[in-house]
């Protein structure tokens, strides 16, 4: 599995082109629905883009469903003619993003009572791994109550590990927009860690 | 302020990100260390929120449901360009067919002014049958069926114009027997020796049949005449139009410059018993006055005499008249009497031709008037014509 981010994570300064990867190439090839470009831009972006996903929701199955359906749409979007037509993988995130807004618009509208399934069994979990899990679930809730904006910088920056350029990138924002923009979000994040520490 | 704090953050994240620790990041910031330690500290969390490596089951489904979509994708593509082809040739053969049509359409338009020995004639002469075939009140066929005889004289007549030699077949009135020089229907036929004529006299005013040859003096060189039967349907004769349907000849007339508009109402025979009349058959016409000249008028454009004439009513140029006559052996057409049908013709008689007064186009005018073409003649009318050139 190629897991390798198209643009590197670590680097400084403007936007960095894809290497080895003729994006050009491969958007006529998923417009000609070629099973071997699929597949390998499949295996390219899959692992970010459900990362993404899993990082703002906070759950595998959904992210699953989500990050598949991210491609599925990628596909329509080439065959109707639109979708990208350069930039690959900021038009994969961005649907990312899209959908996982739309799926939290739904669940606000239908709130479920129910936590994440490794969150559910604490009875008989090891205080460590019952410490994590709280962690984590103090975390989500936190983040959950961050804007999408201030969610999306994190995910990206944190979950993604995408630098301050690459991010602004994604984001379709200057480099200060989104330094003022993960302070922000940070600075929220604490405070809703506190505040949901303290409940 | 700020920037400096969002940079001292931007910086210590950088830091940490490469393995620092995060006291000694905060030491380069003393001033701001109270504010970055827990905003380090809550990125340092939210770095592990980021998960495990995504597993292979996950990648594995997501790859087959992607590209199972694909195939039926595919598919659809597929169908969709099977589609296309069946709409094209649907399209190539409705297409074919408009142009066929078109170009039918367009064949007929440009056989209509072909003569006999024309390759297109053969066109011409089809689609009038095919026109006939679509009528089917009589009245409209009989109207049609008129139009058609007198497009025969008139391609005979341009056949004459054009000096070209070709068979022709025609029919219409005697109007004028002189020396061998007959006028049929305003067609001039040269009868000789080698014309086969019936038994019995041919007087002027009868219905024939002309087999003969147009010359390029201008003569139609008679082969045989045959003599209709009295009531024979005869095609009108001048006027494209007849008003009554059951009128069986026609008078016409002359010659393309003398230009008759006269619609024969109904011939009348008189059965030869009137001598006197020179055995002449009388003639009823309706048409509109356009010169009065002495005992020479023009009516619709023909030239008649009236000094036999028993005039009724106060008729002046540009009256409508109703008139009777017979063709006199010069082929004059004598008036026996006229009369005054309104006062104007404007609406009523047509002229196209000629002379005076006003120019109608055509009319149709229940009783007997005339729509016409121009020049020719007023009566008789060809029926077919043909073939070869010589």
């Amino acid at each position: 599995m190629d897991t390798q981010p198209l643009l590197h994570t670590h680097s400084r300064g403007a936007v960095i082109p894809m290497q080895n990867f003729d994006e050009l190439k491969a958007l006529d090839g998923l417009r000609n629905l070629d099973s071997q470009i699929i597949g390998a831009v499949y295996d390219k972006y899959f692992s970010e883009i459900y990362r993404y996903v899993r990082y703002r929701l906070g759950d595998e199955h959904i992210a699953e469903d989500i990050a598949s359906d991210v491609f599925v749409r990628l596909l329509e979007a080439l065959q109707n003619g639109r979708g990208p037509q350069s930039n690959l993988k900021a038009w994969l995130l961005s649907t990312a993003a899209h959908i996982v807004t739309d799926h939290l618009r739904r669940a606000y509208r239908r709130p479920v009572e129910s936590l994440p399934e490794n969150l559910l069994d604490t009875a008989s979990v090891p205080s460590d791994e019952f410490d994590r899990r709280e962690q984590t679930r103090e975390f989500q809730q936190a983040y959950a109550q961050l804007t999408s904006e201030q969610q999306n910088v994190l995910a990206l920056r944190f979950g993604q590990g995408y630098s301050l350029e690459e991010t602004a990138s994604v984001l379709k924002k200057n480099v200060n927009a989104v330094k003022a923009l993960q302070f922000r979000a940070l600075a929220a994040l604490q405070r809703n860690i506190g505040e949901v520490a303290n409940e | 302020m700020n920037n400096k704090l969002y940079d001292a953050l931007e910086n210590s994240l950088s830091a940490l990100e490469e393995g620092q620790d995060l006291d000694a990041v905060l030491a380069r910031y003393p001033d701001l260390a109270k504010q970055l330690r827990p905003m380090l500290e809550t990125s340092l969390h939210a770095r592990t929120m980021g998960g495990a490596a995504v597993s292979s089951d996950i990648q594995r489904r997501g790859r087959s449901r992607l590209l199972q979509r694909a195939a039926e994708m595919r598919e659809a593509k597929r169908s969709k360009r099977r589609v296309i082809p069946m709409f094209s040739r649907m399209a190539l053969t409705l297409g074919l067919v408009g142009v066929l049509v078109l170009s039918s359409t367009g064949l007929v338009n440009a056989s209509s002014g072909s003569l006999p020995g024309d390759q297109l004639y053969p066109v011409k002469r089809t689609w009038e049958g095919v026109r006939l075939f679509f009528v089917f009140s009589p009245g409209g066929r009989d109207l049609l069926e008129s139009q058609f005889e007198q497009e025969r004289l008139d391609e005979i007549d341009e056949l004459l114009a054009k000096g070209r030699s070709i068979s022709v077949v025609f029919s219409g009135l005697v109007t004028r027997q002189q020396d061998g020089q007959w006028l049929i229907s305003g067609i001039p036929v040269q009868v000789s020796a080698a014309t086969r004529l019936p038994a019995q006299v041919i007087p002027s005013g009868a219905p024939v049949m002309v087999t003969g040859l147009t010359r390029e003096d201008g003569i139609v060189e008679a082969q045989e005449i045959q003599l209709l039967q009295a009531g024979a349907s005869l095609p009108p004769l001048e006027p494209s139009e007849r008003n009554n349907s059951e009128g069986e000849h026609g008078d016409s007339n002359p010659a393309p410059t003398s230009q008759v508009i006269l619609t024969p109402r109904a011939p009348v025979p008189e059965t030869g018993s009137n001598q006197n009349e020179q055995e002449h058959h009388s003639y009823e016409f309706s048409g509109v006055v356009q010169s009065v000249q002495d005992g020479i008028w023009v009516i619709n454009g023909q030239t008649v005499s009236v000094n036999q004439a028993d005039i009724k009513g106060n008729i002046a140029v540009g009256s409508y008249v109703k008139f009777e006559g017979y063709y006199d052996v010069n082929g004059i057409f004598v008036v026996t009497r006229i009369e005054l049908k309104s006062g104007s013709g404007t609406s009523k008689g047509d002229n196209t031709s000629g002379s005076g007064a006003g120019e109608n186009e055509n009319n149709n005018d229940n009783s007997n008037t005339n729509s016409n073409s121009n020049e020719s003649s007023g009566s008789g009318s060809g029926s077919s014509s043909s073939e070869d050139d010589h």
